[in-house]
This record gives structure tokens, sequence and C-alpha cells, in this order.
């Protein structure tokens, strides 16, 4: 990639991060939210013992963050659609950015933009709350940052995916938040949920994976996941943690490349 | 002067309707070239398909000597285009609209920020610092075309660049296309704005259904569709109109006469202000008492497309 090309890819990445800004909406959808759910479950919770000394929140921080990073879907949906909608999609297109930079600057400005959404839950959560995670370890707690900032990645392809289909930006936003709510809700990561449905949506292998790893220190390469639920239960299924992650790695990809497939399709004359 | 575009049988069809049928024309290097035709002509189908981003059914067009379907990159490198609607950042100062498209063309923020300056005093938008959402619809037109220009194309498309302006701004845009027209840019424009067309352009094509109908200068095309005076006559009632023309027939330097739905007739004729005086002596008009205005004008292109068409540019 040559310095023009990079140059580009900032230059859109700068743009939509200048437009998240001015769009006051974005902080409710995707930081209020979050902020909300917190300290309404801290305060429900929050002096509810569970087990070796862990209170229930300190379970359950994962599954507000995991819902946090869920908003990648709505944001990067709410972005290609507007950019559809308005006109601009179809303005730069008779520039020479073409559509590969225009696809990375977006991919950036969400990455961005899920760092500072990442960095804000994890102050409010070990810094002002003062939630416990395994032996208070920073690089568990680096790793846990990691691996939400990856599922929230993963979420971005689906969010192409709905902007390929949706005609206005209120239908993307809509269908996004449908998604996005229902996902964190029947997967368990918002609150305990057994059922083997939650196998089916990608914030039930995030949130085990950090709940595992950053409060009960396993090791990324333990050989099972446990049970969603307070007491952390063995889950006899045994799809080891390293296994969630390949399978989280393979949501990213598979909805990335079908989303630009998808959005190219739609929208190239 | 040699050609910069060439559309050869350029075609487009959609759901069966062929939009654009076999477009055939060329533009010199430094030509303002206007596509004049009403709504739906294929005027902007054109434009879409000359700037690489919808892809002809039939035919193609070389840019500078490049095809629109094989070398699109290099072709964006070199154009600009406005297109008809307000497309930009709404939620961006205007400087940092410019600024953006200026780096999708690949030029450095750096250069682009004392040229952004320049555009923005010339367009009258030097003085607006706020998000763009909050402009006039004037200055977003401004603005919209001001995008363009950043990067100094060689050849800039407008498509309907004045549509909704007010007088004052549509000359601002009117002078600025004039320079950068003086500045060797090719220019193609497309309208449905007669005035617009004959004083900006150096030559028009009409086109209608998707097909050329007429090209040429202004004046040519003036010169040989339609005589140069044109008596306009508007009744309150339809019932003695078929009668006025038969008998305006009877006069030799009278050669058209065209009858509107709207009870308006427009008389064509030769001879100028005595042959206007014939008329008015004869006492056919001073017949008529439903006669609500009556008007004399000299021929514009609007009557170029009336005479080839029998419709009205707006119709």
């Amino acid at each position: 990639m040559n310095h023009t090309s990079l140059d580009m890819i900032l230059a859109i990445a700068t743009k939509n991060l200048k437009i998240k800004y001015a769009t006051y909406q974005t902080y409710l959808y995707t930081i209020g939210f979050p902020l909300m759910f917190t300290l309404l479950f801290y305060f429900i919770f929050g002096n509810q013992e569970a087990f070796g000394g862990f209170k229930v929140f300190d379970f359950s921080i994962s599954g507000m963050i995991i819902y946090a990073a869920s908003f990648g879907t709505i944001s990067a949906a709410l972005s290609l659609t507007q950019e559809k909608q308005r006109g601009t999609l179809l303005r730069l297109d008779t520039t020479p950015v073409g559509r590969d930079k225009i696809f990375l600057g977006t991919l950036l400005s969400e990455a961005t933009f899920l760092v500072i959404q990442m960095l804000i839950m994890f102050v409010l959560g070990y810094a002002v709350l003062g939630l416990k995670w395994h032996q208070n370890d920073p690089v568990l707690l680096l790793f846990g940052f990691l691996i939400a900032f990856f599922f929230g990645l993963s979420t971005l392809g689906l969010g192409i995916i709905i902007s390929a289909f949706a005609k206005t930006a209120d239908s993307a936003l809509g269908i996004s938040m449908v998604y996005a709510m229902m996902s964190v809700f029947i997967s368990g990561a918002l609150v305990p949920f057994q059922s083997p449905v939650v196998y089916c949506f990608p914030p039930f292998y995030a949130n085990m994976i950090y709940r595992q790893i950053v409060v009960l220190g396993d090791n990324f390469w333990t050989s099972t996941l446990r049970f969603a639920d307070m007491n952390m239960t063995i889950d006899p299924n045994g799809i080891p943690l390293w296994g969630a992650f390949l399978i989280l790695l393979a949501f990213l990809l598979a909805t990335l490349i079908i989303g630009i497939k998808l959005f190219q399709r739609k929208t190239l004359t | 002067m040699s050609a910069i575009i060439e559309t050869k049988d350029l075609t487009k069809i959609y759901d069966g309707k062929t939009v654009v049928d076999h477009l055939n024309f060329q533009v010199k290097k430094g030509e303002l070239l206007s596509l004049l035709g009403p709504n739906g002509a294929g005027k902007s189908t054109t434009i879409s398909m000359l700037t690489t981003v919808l892809r002809p059914d039939g035919g193609t067009a070389l840019i500078n000597n490049l095809d629109i379907q094989k070398d699109k990159m290099k072709i964006r490198a070199i154009i600009g285009v406005t297109p008809q609607e307000l497309v930009f950042y709404d939620e961006l100062t205007a400087r940092e609209n410019l600024i953006f498209f200026g780096q999708m063309h690949g030029i450095p923020k750096t250069q682009l920020k004392n040229h952004a300056e320049i555009l923005l005093q010339k367009l009258g938008l030097a003085e607006r610092y706020d998000r763009s959402r909050k402009f006039s619809g004037g200055m977003k037109r401004r603005l919209n075309i001001a995008i363009n220009m950043i990067m100094d194309p060689q050849i800039l498309f407008l498509d309907e660049p004045t549509a909704g302006l007010d007088p004052q701004a549509r000359h601002i845009v009117w002078d600025y296309i004039h320079e950068v027209k003086k500045a060797g840019n090719t220019i193609i424009l497309t309208t449905h704005d007669m005035h617009e067309a004959e004083i900006l352009s150096d030559r028009v094509i009409i086109i209608d259904n998707g097909k050329i109908i007429a090209e040429g200068t202004p004046e040519a095309l003036k010169a040989k569709y339609s005589e140069k005076n044109i008596l306009e006559l508007k009744f309150n009632n339809e019932s003695k109109i078929k009668i006025l023309q038969e008998k305006l027939k009877l006069l030799e330097f009278v050669k058209d006469i065209l009858i509107h739905e709207d009870k308006s007739v427009s008389v064509f004729f030769d001879g100028g202000m005595l042959n206007f005086t014939k008329i008015l002596n004869s006492g056919f008009i001073s017949d008529v008492t439903e006669l609500e205005s009556m008007s004399l004008r000299q021929n514009t292109l609007e009557d170029v497309f009336l005479k080839l068409t029998g419709r009205r540019l707006r119709e």
C-alpha cells in the first residue's frame, strides 16, 4: 500500500469519526445504553456474592462489555447506509479512491470508535466500580480488552451485510438494533440463559472466553467452556476456549467477506 | 482541436426501455458542451456512464483516449463530477468537505488548504466555519460545485448545477463556470434551462428519449430550426383559437403556428418589427375578445426544442 492510499484510508476514517462526533444519537446508542445498563446492574447485583470471593457483578461486567461491543453492527450499518442514502458513496465512486479503501477506512474508524467504547467500559468497570478479576493481573485485563475488541470487530461484517440491504439509515438502525439486542440477550451474555440456542450467537463465545480467562484465570488452551450460570459449571459439550476463539474468527471472516460482496453487488451498477 | 471525449453508440437500457440510444458525439478540449433535454431524456444517465459509475449496455466512450469500462481509475483521476443532488457531508464544514474530497483524489492535505481557501473565497463561503447543514440552499449548491474544483479537473461534469438557485447565486455559479472554462478546462453541462445553455455553451446537444435530435452552436440551432421572431398569444377561452390559426396562416411571412394546451399560441414569423405591425394591422387578433396577453420575443433554444418535438422542455 503506497503513501497516497494510506492517506485516503486515514482521511475516510477521520471523516467518519467527525460525523460520529457530530451525531448525538451515536453517543446514546453506543455509549449511553451500555453505561446505563452497567450502572443499573451494578446497583441491583453489586453486592450479591457469587463464589471464590467474587461477586455476581464481577462476572456480569463481561456481558456489559460484550453488549457495548455488539453495537459495532449498528455503527457499521448506519455509517455505510448513510453513505449510500446521501449519495456520497456514488460521489466517491467518481474519484480514484476505490471501494477497497472506502471499506478499509470505514473499518478503521469503527475500530477506533470501538477502542474508545471499550476504554470507557473498562474504566467504569475496573477503575470506577472497582470490580475484581483473577489476581488483579493487568495482563489478563489487557487480554480481556483484546477479546472484547476482537468480538467488536466481528460484529462489523454483519453491519455491512445489513447496510447492503437497508435503504435508509432508519431501517439500518432498526434492523441492526434488533439483531444486537437479540443476540446479546439470547446468547446469555447479559443475563444468564441456559439453552442450546446460545451456541448460535457469537456474544456467547466472547463472553465465555472473557469470563474464563480474565475472571477465573483459565488458560487459553482450556479444553472446555463452562455453563453461562453464575457457578460457571463445566459444559459437557466440551468446546475448548481456543475453539470458541476460532468460531469468533470464522464469524468475523465470513460476515466481512459476505458483507463486502453483498454490498458491492447491491451498490455497483 | 482534438476530441477529449468521444462516445461510440453509447447505450443504456433499464427494464427493457432504452434510455440512452446509440449516442455518438465528440467534445473538444476546452469546449463547454451542454446536454439539453427534458427530465428523463437520458442526460444524467449519459453523464453517469461517462463518469464511469454506470456500465453501458452497448457501445462505449473514450475520455482522453481512455475507455470508460477498462480505465475507470485513470479516468476518475482527471474528471470532476457535480451531481444534480446536493451531495456532501453536512456534518462537516465547507472546508472539511473540500479537503476531504481533495484527499480522495490523492492530493496531500497541506496542498489542499490554500486551494480550499481560494475556492471558498470565490464562491462566497469563506466566512462560514460552521457545519454545512446550517447553510442556505444557495450556499449548499455552491459548495456542491466547489467540491469538484478542489482538484482542478481536466474535464468537469456539471449535472444541473444551478437547479433551485436564486438568481444571485445562479450568477455566481455562471461566473465561476466562465472562469473555469477560461482556464482551459473542458466542461460538460446538463441542463433543462435554455437560457443557461445559451449563455454558457460553445455547443449544445439536444437529447430527447435518449437520442440526439439536434446538435450545434446555440445560434446555429436557432437559425436552423426556428424563425427569429415569435409572437406569444394567451387566451382565456379556446373557442376562437382554431379560427385565428387559419387566418394567420394566410399571411405569407407567418411560418408556423403552434397551439399549446394552456390556451396559448406561438406564432413564428420572419421579417422583424415590420411584419409584427402587419400582423397587428391585419385585424385578426383584435377580432378575438378572449385575448388575455400578447408578447413579442426572439427565439430561444426552447423554441428549437418545441419545433423539433412539439413539446416544451418542461412538459
